[in-house]
């Protein structure tokens, strides 16, 4: 799977035509559409883990979404980039979908929301949660690091949320 | 460019405040169409994030702008949340809770949470019970989670 993280959970929404779906999941975060799109390539098994590491890399707390989008399914060109998540398994899987112009972006967008009922999960933030709990209670290095390390109190709330869902 | 008020928002506030001067909306004429509103080029969220650091109040009007579409308005909604004058956040916020699309009723819920306070709070706490979208209410619920952990 080739996986492309979600903004915003009512991109899965009926009312979301497939023009605001590219608009709202494919910008560039300096504005116009983003020709090097951000993916993980993962297996279906790895979907949570890449959640958890993806989002206690760059968010502080859980976001309200937790969904992604398989853009593999849909053949474009990826080619493996150095990732920067706190977590070697992310950055190893990370990619980039390489799209010529602002055509293919929409395209892709297009096929991607036609086919939406086959090509996005939503992934429940308590098992996310419950992985993060998980990896710490057994001692992983690297969320153990990451927790004791500088970044650790801004993600406070993650480590509470994985508490309350692992104990 | 036209100024037209948009066709959720309230009557109670004078729309003649919200209409963007042609200098506020220079910087984003490569992304605004003037034909049908949304259906220009996205705007991206750094340049939101520059608005609300260095001219909060043209972020504001531009929420109100009346031509931008879900998608625009769900980050400018989002980024609204980084104000550091509150009660104007929380009065577009407000505003914008109104919306007829759940996209940028979610960004409102998201702004609001990042944005904190008793009434950004009490905003998030009545689109967790009353929004027509079972997603939106459902962002809000765990907005509300969070906020409380």
């Amino acid at each position: 799977m080739l996986i492309r993280v979600l903004k915003r959970k009512t991109s899965l929404a009926p009312e979301t035509d497939a023009l605001t779906f590219l608009q709202a999941e494919f910008a560039h975060k300096d504005g116009g559409y983003d020709h090097r799109l951000s993916c993980y390539e993962v297996e279906q098994a790895e979907c949570v883990r890449t959640h958890a590491e993806h989002f206690v890399s760059f968010t502080q707390r859980p976001p309200a979404t937790l969904a992604h989008v398989d853009v593999g399914r849909f053949g474009p060109v990826s080619v493996a980039t150095p990732g920067e998540t706190d977590f070697q398994f992310t950055r190893e899987h990370y990619r980039e979908v390489v799209l010529d112009d602002d055509g293919a972006v929409a395209r892709l967008a297009f096929s991607a929301h036609a086919a939406l009922a086959e090509a996005a999960t939503e992934v429940p933030k308590d098992a996310v949660c419950a992985y993060i709990a998980a990896a710490l209670a057994r001692g992983d290095a690297e969320w153990v690091a990451l927790r004791d390390g500088p970044k650790g109190k801004d993600r406070e709330r993650w480590w509470k949320a994985g508490q309350r869902v692992g104990g | 460019m036209a100024a037209l008020a948009p066709s959720w928002f309230s009557d109670d506030v004078p729309t003649a405040r919200w209409h963007p001067s042609a200098a506020t909306m220079a910087p984003f004429a490569g992304f605004i169409c003037n034909e049908e509103p949304g259906s220009g080029r996205p705007m991206g969220e750094s340049i939101l994030r520059r608005l609300a650091a260095e001219k909060p109040v043209d972020l504001v009007n531009l929420a109100f702008h009346g031509r931008l579409g879900p998608a625009d308005l769900t980050y400018v909604a989002e980024t609204l949340g980084l104000l550091e004058d509150k009660g104007l956040a929380t009065s577009a916020l407000t505003q914008l809770a109104r919306h007829p699309h759940p996209m940028v009723r979610e960004g409102v819920v998201l702004g609001a949470a990042q944005l904190g306070g008793d009434e950004a709070l009490a905003l998030i706490g009545d689109m967790a019970k009353q929004d027509p979208s079972a997603i939106v209410r459902g962002v809000a619920a765990d907005a509300l989670d969070a906020l409380a952990e």
